[in-house]
């Protein structure tokens, strides 16, 4: 007898029916759901309520239930007990001395925990989270921490002195190429350093890593039966206590990194652990950290799935009001979906209970917005009573975006952003941005207004300087510069440039390339408005709004090729010194390519580390505001502006706060405060 | 056969060889600094020297050659590189990914052939007739759809509007069961493992997740085979030996399914193996606009970010697929007419 090995094709046709019915059975099934408690209905339906406040309205009623079938019921919670996020982008270590980006940092803020940390949505004031206190000398070189008893670790092994300062050696040794280090080693080793290798064991220590090593050791100790950390800086620092609420400044096990294969803290050894690419190092992807949240899977590219903690140490909230105890959501998810319409969907079916939504899309989930309210206030106001989001809006974010004018282009090789490179209608020399008429003149002929309603919905502010609003040193009141056609052609007409035959700048015009990064509209909308406002000032100045491949711009910026060109920046640390350094410094990520004038650049150099070394705030806000002042007057760069987010949440989400400072802030944040 | 098996497996290595140095190649093209944009975080430099590390550390400046071979050095000792966008190493990524993508192209790829080649033939038994043209229209509206359309079409409709079928590979408590130490992941493909698991749940979980993402390839992809099939069908039935066959007095469904068919079918296995590669490389905006994270998700998000090496081992990975892809059709070529001898 033969074995029957083919399946005829009704066979065929009949399990495919089977599957077919099986996925539709499967999609008409039921989906974990709960009914809340009567607090988490408790939505108001006055026009003004207060998010994450139900027991203060008791009388209020539960919402009807809309009968449109295209968005989850209201009323009804999704995925109770679980939290999860649509975002974009995806972790690029789990390593805090690794990791350097914002996905990262919101799910290493949930593991690992600081000395110190935020009070809740304050940006400038601490509350002591490991450390129970701390104490600064008066010469502004020592700080001492008392580290807090009866933390443990998620592996269950306590939190010692040596765990701590073992954390900031490791990060400071490690320092990966284009991590985040230098911020831990600069107040240490020096305001110049870059980088541990380069600058402190071949330049301070004549390429003795292990002398290094043990400088750094020296730089931080501890004493575990006193139960203290002691930092000893190089100079006073005034951003320091800042810098270490940080991810990087996140404190790990030394046991249990040691038992990874991890660094085992001798200086001997230490050199083997230096700058490690991700897969090579021990802690790229597991985590044991302190903190209300543990890792529970990782897949790259698709998700994170956080755990509660439910031995978290926190007993006593950190601000009046804070959380405290067990976490309240037992399952965090934080899903990688780059496509909007996916993230959309998610939404409107609960299945995402918060998400991230690009500018552009603004306009399709505005119209299911139930409740508008103010992150500082928590009021709401109700606009679309069966609206299923509520909407943070105005989140004033700590990032900022500038037009670069490089006074010094380099040429070498030849340069096409330049045209043909000398003022002849048909190009610009070399240094033509050296001339402060003509960039006071390009100032003058930007639209700040058309161009933060027409990019940013009218949701972002202008930037007078380096040093964006809430910042130490800012001033509303700093004179900037406004929109002004006459007064840009009355700059052009003072420009003493002039051509070879000897007309002026008017008289012949120019052309110039003004470049921004492939795919950001926002930079390309800035461009585009300049270039208008300039030819309508002379038609003989032309400037070409040009894309480059970010890779491309990458280079051609760093090599200060660029005469003109749009890039941003996102705070390290909320300090004035994160945005000073790279604007006008020295060495500076962007001012150190745009070949400012000797004296101006000493003298800016002489406050930066002036205010940077000083201890006042006030005396630092008087030294930001001189250097703020300083990029005012010689417009040194056209400083665009500071962008506004918003946070979309379902209405049944609670006790979310934002703190720009958070990774991914406005989406997810310190999960710990919140719950469903 | 086998000498022609071995023979055409022999080419392998020199085809993948090959690909690889056109690839390194054409990456050298970019600037060191170019290249060290993808470790860049956020896009900013945050130091200026940071560029110049980056660039030391990962050996961007070091000379092509020296590049390539270590390289290779580090591919025939089974490390193809680490994936900076996928964040694991390149053969783990893949290992990863393409479960997915084989599990996506197996939903896709049955309904596509059997529902293509029924389609096709009924289209060519009834030609000019409303079968035909009703076919017709059918899969040219389909072909025609651009994916991103079609898919989140789909979406909005048995997702957002209906619930029914929701995107990614499964629900978040599937997820966490399936990633549990008791669930035994065998094959990575989750319908598969489900029921070797004998979790129905989960199985039935897993199909209400690929039920979209498979009906979408399925739509755009039937009218290829239809065509080729109908054609295909129209010539053979034309044919002395089917005028002889229905002469004889055999009866229609014996003629089609016996004599025509089996002709028939050559064109469409050739359409079929190449479209199958097709489907096994990935469905780069399938995957993306459903969050399937396959193959195509993972080689469109590494070329997004000029991910070199990742680049370059999925592009190994495909030329492998197609060069195995290639024979197998070559030797099914054989099993459909017994008149062609592989040599």
């Amino acid at each position: 007898m033969t074995k029957r090995t083919r399946i005829s094709r009704r066979e065929f046709l009949a399990l495919s029916a089977t599957a077919l019915t099986g996925a539709i059975i499967a999609a008409c099934g039921p989906t974990p759901t709960a009914t809340p408690s009567a607090g988490a209905l408790a939505t108001p339906t006055p026009t003004v309520g207060v998010v994450g406040t139900p027991a203060a309205t008791p009388t209020q009623a539960a919402p009807t239930p809309t009968a449109a079938p295209t968005t989850a019921a209201p009323g009804t919670i999704k995925n109770p007990g679980t939290f999860v996020e649509a975002n974009i982008g995806d972790v690029s270590s789990m390593d805090p001395a690794w990791a350097y980006d914002t996905a990262s940092g919101e799910v290493i803020y949930n593991i690992y925990e600081t000395l110190l940390f935020l009070d809740r949505d304050r940006i400038d004031k601490f509350v002591p989270m490991l450390a129970t206190d701390w104490n600064i000398s008066s010469d502004g070189l020592t700080y001492t921490f008392n580290i807090r008893k009866g933390v443990n670790f998620h592996d269950g092994t306590p939190m010692t002195p040596q765990d701590v300062a073992y954390s900031f050696w490791r990060a400071m040794v490690q320092d990966r190429a284009g991590g985040p280090s230098w911020i831990l080693l600069q107040p240490f080793f020096g305001l110049e350093v870059q980088s541990f290798k380069s600058d402190v064991v071949d330049k301070q220590f004549n390429g003795n890593f292990a002398a290094a090593t043990t400088a750094v050791q020296k730089a931080i100790t501890f004493d575990n039966n006193a139960g203290t950390v002691t930092m000893h800086l190089k100079q006073p620092y005034g951003p320091m206590l800042q810098i270490l609420t940080g991810t990087w400044a996140s404190i790990i096990s030394m046991p249990w990194a040691i038992k990874q294969g991890d660094w085992d803290g001798t200086a001997a050894t230490a050199e083997k652990f230096h700058d490690p690419q991700a897969e090579s190092d021990p802690l790229f992807k597991i985590t044991n950290g302190t903190g209300p949240y543990k890792l529970d899977r990782w897949a790259p590219g698709e998700e994170v799935d956080l755990v509660a903690n439910t031995n978290y140490w926190l007993m006593q909230p950190l601000w009046s009001g804070g959380p405290s105890g067990a976490p309240k959501l037992q399952r965090i998810v934080i899903k990688y979906v780059s496509e909007w319409g996916t993230r959309f969907a998610m939404a409107k079916t609960g299945d995402a209970d918060s998400l991230y939504v690009d500018t552009q899309y603004i306009s399709q989930i505005d119209p299911l917005v139930k409740e508008t309210c103010s992150y500082q206030t928590n009021q709401c106001q109700t606009t679309n009573p069966n609206g299923q989001f509520r909407l943070f809006k105005g989140l004033p974010q700590v990032s900022a975006t500038a037009i670069f004018m490089t006074q010094q282009v380099n040429t070498t090789g030849g340069n096409s952003a330049l045209g043909s490179g000398k003022l002849d209608g048909n190009g610009i020399p070399p240094d033509f941005f050296s001339d402060i008429h003509v960039r006071k003149a390009f100032n003058y002929a930007f639209d700040w207004d058309t161009y933060i309603k027409q990019t940013y919905n009218g949701e972002a502010e202008q930037c007078y300087g380096p040093i964006i609003h809430g910042e130490l040193g800012y001033d509303s009141n700093q004179a900037h510069y406004t929109f002004d056609l006459q007064k840009a052609a009355s700059e052009f007409q003072a420009s003493p440039l002039k051509a070879a035959d000897g007309k002026t700048l008017w008289d012949i015009g120019f052309y110039v390339q003004y470049i921004y990064n492939s795919g950001n509209d926002q930079r390309r909308v800035a461009g585009q408005i300049l270039q208008a406002n300039l030819a309508k000032i002379n038609p003989k100045f032309k400037m070409a709004v040009v894309d480059e491949p970010f890779p491309v711009l990458l280079k051609d910026q760093t090599a200060g090729r660029l005469p003109i060109y749009a890039l941003g920046w996102l705070e390290d640390f909320h300090d004035p010194h994160d945005w000073v350094v790279p604007y006008l410094a020295t060495g500076g990520t962007y001012g150190g390519t745009q070949g400012f004038p000797k004296d101006l650049q000493t003298q800016m150099d002489q406050l930066i580390n002036q205010g940077v070394s000083t201890s006042d705030p006030q005396a630092r806000a008087k030294i930001y505001a001189q250097l703020q002042n300083l990029a005012y007057e010689n417009a040194l760069d056209l400083f665009l502006v500071q962008p506004q987010a918003r946070h979309y949440e379902q209405l049944w989400v609670k006790g979310w706060y934002y703190n720009p400072t958070y990774g991914n802030a406005a989406q997810g944040g310190y999960f710990y405060a919140e719950s469903k | 056969m086998t000498r022609y098996i071995i023979r055409r497996l022999l080419v392998l290595p020199i085809v993948l060889v090959g690909l690889s140095m056109m690839i390194f190649g054409m990456l050298q093209l970019l600037d060191p600094a170019e290249r060290a944009a993808l470790y860049v975080p956020g896009g900013v430099l945050r130091t200026q020297s940071a560029l110049q590390d980056i660039i030391r550390t990962y050996g961007l400046n070091k000379p092509i050659y020296v590049q390539y071979i270590n390289w290779l050095d580090r591919t025939l000792h089974g490390n193809l590189g680490w994936s900076v966008t996928a964040q694991q190493p390149v053969l783990s990524a893949i290992l990863s990914f393409f479960p997915a993508t084989l599990e996506l192209a197996l939903w896709s790829f049955v309904p596509i052939i059997f529902g293509g080649v029924f389609l096709g033939i009924q289209a060519a038994i009834h030609h000019d007739q409303w079968q035909d043209h009703l076919a017709r229209v059918f899969s040219i509206v389909g072909y025609s759809f651009p994916t991103f359309v079609f898919g989140l079409l789909m979406l909005m409709i048995f997702y957002a509007a209906l619930q029914w079928f929701p995107p990614g590979r499964l629900s978040n408590w599937a997820t966490a069961i399936v990633f549990s130490p008791e669930f035994h992941r065998y094959t990575g493909m989750n319908t598969v493992d489900a029921l070797l698991n004998g979790r129905f749940d989960i199985f039935a979980d897993a199909l209400r997740h690929i039920f979209l993402p498979a009906l979408t390839l399925a739509y755009v992809q039937w009218a290829l085979i239809l065509r080729v099939m109908r054609s295909s069908m129209l010539d053979v039935i034309s044919q002395d030996y089917i005028r002889t066959a229905r002469s004889k007095g055999l009866p229609e469904r014996h003629v089609l399914n016996r004599h025509a068919r089996p002709n028939a079918m050559i064109p469409v296995a050739t359409a079929g193996g190449l479209l199958l590669v097709g489907l096994l490389n990935g469905a780069v905006i399938t995957e993306t606009v459903f969050n399937y994270h396959g193959m195509g998700w993972f080689v469109g998000n590494a070329a997004l970010h000029l991910d070199a090496i990742s680049v370059l081992g999925a592009t190994l990975f495909d030329g492998m697929l197609i060069v195995i892809a290639n024979l197998v059709v070559d030797i099914m070529y054989a099993y459909l007419d017994p008149r062609i001898r592989l040599q």
